[in-house]
């Protein structure tokens, strides 16, 4: 891997709209994240064991690995058995386990565990962080069939139980637990559903980027907890946009290493691609994108963490990464010429993953609409 | 077809040949068009009297059909520094050497292959070009898959001896050839602006039937009318395209343009309706839930390939500004 420029970029950045103090740089756990993922990776999930995961949908030996090195913890305060790690800690391990290729319920564990923490009752904290520690899978079910996350809420929840159908639930025929969007009468809320119940029934949903899918129907399906309000609901939709845009950066900056690396190997003209013009200045134009994006995802998580979130902020994040991610990936494509097609080598993971990334809560359509009525209003 | 009459064409031009092929692709039909357009067109150019008679009349009748023998695992872009290499044995070429992406050569009867005859000349003078028999022994196909699902192959050539008269044209003068059926596959590839009106009509008709809630979303309006822009863009490079082959003339700067805008265009046109639909759009074909079959998902997998596929867009950018507007070559 090539050096990356990072020293220099010193705290206090402040810029319009300001986030003071974002630091790109990593500090001394992030460091021993990074290191612990990328040695993981690189030991246990090459990208033959990607393919076979991916060909077979099932991943939970692969979790249980993952649990067993805490890594659902993560999110997860001390109190709960977790290791109280920062949302930006949780982000090292996303990106580098998106630059793995590894499809895993690492980033919904981090996005659910967070909403729990931040919304549920004390004593449904109690029952169920501790689960997740120990590796219960807990997936958001919060769309309906249109997949828009603003689509209003068609599932209810009275007396203890819900009913209704998401669609496009992450690992949701895997998941232990789902938290379900619903409506108890006018007031929203979050569902705690354990799955394996005969009111829960899923079906797969293919897609193009293997990410393990379902619609997930609940009928009459018994509620071990709810967690009332609008803000709840608007926090899981914020933060499953943001940590969604994270990866999306995440597969861009795969994608451009590989063909910066790349540029440099392949010979043609008894030069290196990345000696011709033409190839620069798509890489450069690349980098542009990559890097602007690196720091509005981190910027955005920073400001999860710091409770200095403007919510207008998670759409402009969502829009500039889900209109990068497509662009890069495919440069990337037609700078490796070839090669980059061949289901065998592994650029295709991170178009196949970015493309799907992109439209995860939140279209760019949706978030372009939702910047327009911000800006406009 | 577009073909003189002896031929067995029916004596149309080139614009015919557009209209044909793209009606056929609005229509979804198979149009062999690569054979018959760039290599057959190439053999009409440079083939001997026999040749034509017996071959034309074949790839005519759908009899014979190609797989195109150009790349090697190091002569892509820089495709004149071929290593492939055909050697004179009495009364048959004996070829050595490696091919890769030969898409097709596994349903293919035929190979039009690109062979170095000349290792000490300068690199674009000793290729030539022959028209192989696929089941001559000695050749190997492998299949290679493709991130879009489709196949393409490796194929290998070990002492695969052909008969002397499978050289079409003159001796060592292939690359000159190969680029004349190269500026024409480009002609072909960009004369795809048909599956780009179907995309736009067949996305429409799935919004207003299925999505009726997406039809007044201003982000959506502008996206199918920018869409539209660029189709119609795309559809007048090929017809100018297609005017000049009218002329006799090969539309090199024209080709090349065409090829470029209409492979960004796929692109940018899938993208787009899948950014309208969101996570619906992106439901794999296998998925009975997918929106119109899953065909933007599937386009959009398989947009590269015509964007490096036929010499690479950038390559074409620098064809356009030096062979087309005469800036000087860098
Ligand atoms: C699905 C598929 C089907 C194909 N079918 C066929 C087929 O049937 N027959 C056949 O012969 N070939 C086929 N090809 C091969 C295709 O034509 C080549 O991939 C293409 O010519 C590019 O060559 P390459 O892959 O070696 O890329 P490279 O030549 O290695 O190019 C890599 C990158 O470098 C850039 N580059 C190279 N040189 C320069 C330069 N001088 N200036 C600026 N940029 C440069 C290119 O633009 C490209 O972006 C197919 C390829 C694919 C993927």
């Amino acid at each position: 891997m090539r050096p990356r420029a990072v020293a220099g970029n010193k705290t206090n950045t402040t810029h319009e709209g300001g986030s003071k103090d974002v630091d790109l740089r990593l500090n001394e756990l992030q460091q021993l994240i990074r290191q612990t993922a990328d040695d993981f990776i690189e030991n246990e999930v090459p990208s033959s064991r990607v393919r076979e995961i991916e060909a077979s949908g099932d991943g939970s030996a692969l979790w249980h690995q993952m649990t067993e090195l805490g890594w659902p913890g993560l999110p997860i305060a001390e109190a709960y058995g977790g290791q109280g790690g920062a949302l930006t800690d949780c982000a090292v391990l996303v990106d580098r386990l998106c630059r793995g290729a590894v499809l895993s319920p690492f980033a919904s564990t981090v996005l659910c565990a967070a909403t729990v923490q931040a919304f549920a009752d004390e004593e449904l904290k109690q029952r169920l962080l501790p689960r997740i520690v120990q590796g219960a899978v807990v997936s958001a079910a919060a769309l309906e069939r249109s997949g828009a996350v603003h689509a209003p809420i068609a599932a209810t929840y009275a007396n203890g139980s819900v009913s209704g159908e998401k669609w496009f639930v992450e690992f949701g025929e895997s998941a232990d637990v789902h938290l379900v969007l619903a409506m108890d009468g006018a007031t929203p809320g979050i569902a705690v559903v354990t799955r394996d119940q005969p009111g829960v029934t899923t079906r797969p949903l293919k897609n193009i980027g293997a990410m393990p899918m379902a619609v997930a129907t609940y009928a009459n399906a018994t509620a071990e907890g709810w967690i009332a309000g609008g803000d709840a609901v608007a926090y899981l939709r914020m933060l499953g946009a943001a940590l969604v845009s994270l990866e999306c950066y995440s597969y861009a900056q795969k994608s451009l290493d590989m063909i910066v690396d790349y540029a440099q190997m392949r010979v043609q003209f008894g030069r290196p691609i990345g000696a011709f013009e033409a190839v620069q200045q798509r890489v450069a134009d690349m980098a542009i994108q990559v890097e602007a994006c690196k720091f509005l995802t981190h910027e955005l998580l920073w400001n999860f963490d710091n409770g200095t979130l403007d919510p207008n902020q998670v759409p402009v994040v969502k829009a500039a990464t889900g209109r990068m991610i497509g662009d890069v990936t495919m440069w990337s494509h037609i700078l490796h010429g070839g090669i980059g097609y061949m289901k065998e080598y592994d650029l295709q993971f991170f178009t196949r993953r970015g493309k799907e990334a992109a439209s995860r809560w939140g279209s760019l359509r949706e978030s372009s609409n939702a910047i327009a009525e911000a800006v406009l209003a | 077809m577009a073909w003189p009459e002896q031929y067995g064409g029916k004596g149309k031009g080139g614009f015919f040949t557009f209209i044909l092929s793209d009606e056929l692709q609005y229509h979804g039909l198979p149009y062999d068009s690569m054979s018959i357009t760039s290599v057959g067109s190439t053999i009409m150019t440079f083939g001997s009297d026999e040749q034509k008679s017996e071959w034309l009349p074949k790839i005519q009748a759908g009899e014979m059909t190609f797989a195109l023998g150009y790349t090697e695992p190091n002569a892509g872009t820089d495709l004149a520094s071929l290593q492939t290499r055909a050697v004179r044995d009495g009364d048959e070429w004996v070829i050595n050497g490696q091919k890769i992406y030969t898409s097709s050569a596994h349903v293919s009867t035929h190979v039009w292959l690109a062979a170095r005859t000349d290792p000490d000349a300068p690199k674009h003078r000793g290729i030539s070009t022959f028209v192989v028999d696929i089941k001559t022994p000695g050749i190997t196909v492998r299949p290679l898959w493709t991130m879009g699902g489709s196949r393409t192959n490796e194929t290998f050539w070990e002492d695969v001896r052909i008969p002397a008269d499978a050289l079409v044209g003159e001796l060592d003068r292939g690359w000159y050839q190969a680029s004349n059926a190269l500026d024409l596959e480009r002609v072909v590839l960009g004369a795809s602006t048909s599956r780009l009106r179907r995309g736009i009509e067949e996305f429409v008709d799935y919004v207003k039937a299925e999505r009726p809630d997406l039809v007044d979303d201003p982000f959506v309006r502008t996206s199918v009318a920018e869409t539209k822009v660029d189709v119609e863009m795309a559809r007048a490079l090929s017809l100018t395209c297609a005017a000049l082959v009218d002329t006799g003339m090969t539309p090199t700067m024209e080709g090349a343009m065409s090829k470029v805008w209409s492979s960004e265009t796929a692109e940018h046109m899938y993208s787009r309706f899948m950014e309208i639909l969101g996570p619906a759009g992106l439901l794999d074909r296998d998925e009975q839930e997918a929106p119109l079959e899953g065909a933007l998902e599937r386009g959009w997998l398989a947009s590269p390939i015509s964007r490096f596929g036929g010499g690479t867009n950038d390559v074409q950018r620098r064809i356009i500004a030096t062979r087309g507007l005469g800036l000087p070559r860098g």
